[in-house]
């Protein structure tokens, strides 16, 4: 080791002192007291590097962290509150969608709607329609009748919720039967039978169409019914 | 209700983030002085390195899970503090006073030869280029080895040794100086 290796080792670090630099100082007086006045100056050094630090800073510290991980705990649960909200929403929004959608309505329902409804036309009409004429509209079905099924006092086509339907008014000896013909429509919900305090009514499939007879509920539909199947006949 | 609520893993979420607490809080017990010195040191100025220490456990806290080894933790903080010093002057310039014209933090008039003295040496170091005075306050403060110090200013260690020996160096020197402008006001 010679001298500048030792100053550089004493400057570089005074209290790495190894055997090697306590061998090369051991009869250096001057090389002793290179090595103690570096090291004093590092208590000086020490000492002024040692400035004041605030009282509060470590509990300053602490308690941002705190406040810090409460505000995101609080973002979380207001991500839960949001998200159960949505849920809710969504949930309200199926719930209303599903009771007034007219899936969940029966064909029946509407059908009996559509009675009254047109109940004001078909009451007062009194016209007798001709079979051929009931027959080119029914034809727009693919369907006609062989012949009468009875006294056809209206006949007209009409919207059966968006389905173009034949609306036809029979008058029979069972007092007048509405008779509705359309294509079969997954709209609604199959009822065979319906009724209500004023009407009853039955749905008759054919394939992929249907028809749907309503008369007064004290008054039988059967031989309607028997008139329909034995006369109405389908195109292939 | 399965669907909503999992009671024993909301009792151990709760267990570990009292443990990740208990970690953070030691952490700042332990090493916020040198922390802040350090700082103060690299920035000189008792605010912002009030400000960088928030930061630094700030970000500490967040990436608590990160730290494996507790031996490790002071120059992990050490090297966050640094970081967040970087992104001070990433961000935009604020005006910066030259400290050297500025009276220093310790305001208490130095009433003896000792405490003279010191402010004398605390002005030196300031004076001293960053590149010295950064592996000597590492060396000093953080008790950091000439490896430990290599790594973390990411030099090679004869580098970091020049660096120190310089700092001494001239520090000595600057001392010898002043002492005899002084001796010779004196005389």
């Amino acid at each position: 080791m010679d001298d500048l290796e030792f100053r550089r080792r004493i400057y570089s670090n005074p209290n790495d002192l190894d055997n090697e630099v306590t061998d090369y100082i051991a009869d250096n007086e001057s090389q002793k007291r290179f090595v103690n006045d570096v090291q004093s100056l590092d208590l000086k050094l020490k000492k002024a590097l040692e400035v004041d630090v605030p009282d509060s800073l470590a509990d300053r510290l602490i308690l941002r962290q705190t406040l810090e991980s409460h505000k995101q705990q609080t973002r979380k649960s207001r991500i839960h509150l949001s998200l159960a909200a949505s849920v809710a929403f969504a949930v309200g929004l199926t719930i209303n969608m599903v009771s007034f959608s007219n899936a969940e309505q029966g064909i029946g329902e509407h059908a009996l709607a559509h009675v009254y409804h047109e109940l004001k036309y078909t009451d007062v009409a009194d016209s007798s329609i001709q079979l051929t004429a009931v027959n080119a509209k029914l034809a727009s079905f693919g369907g006609n009748f062989a012949s009468d099924i009875g006294k056809v006092v209206y006949s007209n086509f009409c919207s059966f919720n968006g389905q173009k339907s034949l609306h036809m008014v029979v008058q029979s000896d069972q007092g007048p039967i509405t008779v509705f013909i359309m294509p079969t429509s997954s709209q609604f919900d199959y009822e065979s039978e319906f009724s209500d305090d004023r009407f009853k009514g039955e749905t008759m499939e054919f394939g992929n169409r249907q028809v749907i007879i309503v008369g007064d509920k004290e008054k039988s539909l059967s031989d309607m019914k028997l008139a329909i199947e034995h006369n109405l006949n389908w195109e292939v | 209700m399965p669907m909503f609520g999992k009671k024993k893993s909301n009792v151990s979420v709760l267990s570990d983030m009292a443990d990740k607490q208990k970690r953070y809080e030691a952490l700042v017990k332990a090493y916020h002085t040198d922390l802040y010195r350090y700082g103060y040191w690299l920035c000189h100025d008792p605010n912002i390195a009030d400000d960088l220490v928030q930061e630094t456990f700030l970000r500490a806290w967040k990436s608590l899970d990160s730290l494996n080894d507790i031996k490790a933790a002071k120059s992990w903080l050490i090297t966050i503090l640094r970081r967040e010093n970087a992104r001070r002057f990433e961000r935009k310039q604020f005006d910066y006073v030259d400290m050297e014209d500025q009276p220093l933090e310790d305001n208490v008039s130095p009433s003896t030869e000792d405490e003279m003295e010191q402010q004398l040496l605390r002005r030196h170091i300031m004076s001293l280029p960053e590149e010295y005075s950064e592996p000597l306050i590492l060396q000093i403060v953080g008790g950091f080895s000439g490896d430990e110090i290599s790594e973390m200013l990411s030099l090679n260690k004869n580098t970091v040794m020049t660096r120190l020996f310089r700092a001494r160096n001239q520090l000595k020197e600057a001392l010898e100086n002043s002492s005899d402008v002084k001796g010779q006001r004196n005389g």
